[in-house]
């Protein structure tokens, strides 16, 4: 049975639009911090100097981020579930903790604990908003 | 999509385990990483490696146990969430047990990347079945 491209559309539609679009700004938040993810872990595995393509990209990801889970939490703050709310509250923490972590180790305080912190706020900031993503999909 | 709304509470449990398991598997692997130069010749370089493959281990039986779980919830979703997790996990633990053995860096990019692709689906279990 195929369907055609407007049912997929209007599928797609119904799904993400839940919860005040929780689930669409959630999976853009998702793969925006994959791609910090990418860039950010290619740099620290293979050692590469900061310039050129790999931190430029992480660095308008990491922008990318912080918009989107302002975005998340504006979004959830209007929807009618608590949970959401309070969820994606931390999930911002978490993920502007990771950039003003970021922030302070581009800006000169080179020591791995500010690196560390990037990475912790970022895995936690993943664990939770891949939560949002499907836990607003299926209520 | 939203074909169960119940909660299963094994699959709650295991989930919720497995990724904390995975958080910490993480820090420990980004500290190792971070820190450690190889091959080792400190004690607490010793010991975060040692921190980072204990709770990998661990993680990896989680991932089993999430994935027998789920087989049993008789939850399409659910089944496949966990399906996701186990195999991205067993891809992770070849990467770092290849990395281990080559010191090829690109075995610890291999190991980064399906890391983050199990812990999505691990956090998705929590939300499916809460």
């Amino acid at each position: 049975m195929s369907k055609s491209v407007m049912e997929i559309y209007d599928q797609v539609n119904s799904v993400m639009s839940k919860n005040e679009y929780v689930p669409a700004i959630a999976a853009l938040e998702l793969i925006s911090l994959l791609i910090t993810y990418v860039a950010g872990m290619g740099i620290a595995v293979y050692k590469l100097p900061l310039l050129g393509v790999p931190i430029t990209a992480h660095i308008y990801a990491a922008a990318a981020d912080v918009v989107l889970v302002i975005f998340l939490y504006g979004a959830a703050a209007r929807s009618s579930r608590l949970a959401l709310k309070v969820i994606s509250l931390i999930d911002a923490l978490c993920i502007i903790g990771a950039a003003f972590s970021g922030l302070f180790y581009f800006g000169g305080f080179s020591f791995p604990i500010y690196a560390l912190g990037m990475g912790t706020g970022f895995v936690l900031g993943v664990a939770v908003t891949s939560f949002l993503l499907f836990y607003s999909v299926r209520r | 999509m939203t074909e169960n709304l119940t909660r299963n509470k094994p699959v709650l449990i295991a989930s919720s385990v497995e990724t904390l398991l995975l958080i910490g598997a993480f820090l420990a692997g980004t500290a190792t990483l971070l820190n450690d130069q190889f091959p080792l010749n400190q004690t607490w370089m010793a010991a975060l490696l040692s921190s980072h493959l204990s709770l990998a281990i661990l993680s990896g039986l989680g991932a089993v146990l999430l994935f027998a779980l789920t087989y049993l919830s008789d939850r399409k979703d659910l089944f496949y969430m966990g399906l996701a997790t186990v195999l991205a996990v067993g891809l992770a633990a070849a990467g770092g047990l290849a990395f281990y053995s080559t010191y090829n860096y690109d075995f610890s990019y291999l190991m980064a990347l399906s890391f983050v692709v199990a812990i999505i689906p691990s956090s998705g279990c929590i939300a499916l079945s809460i």
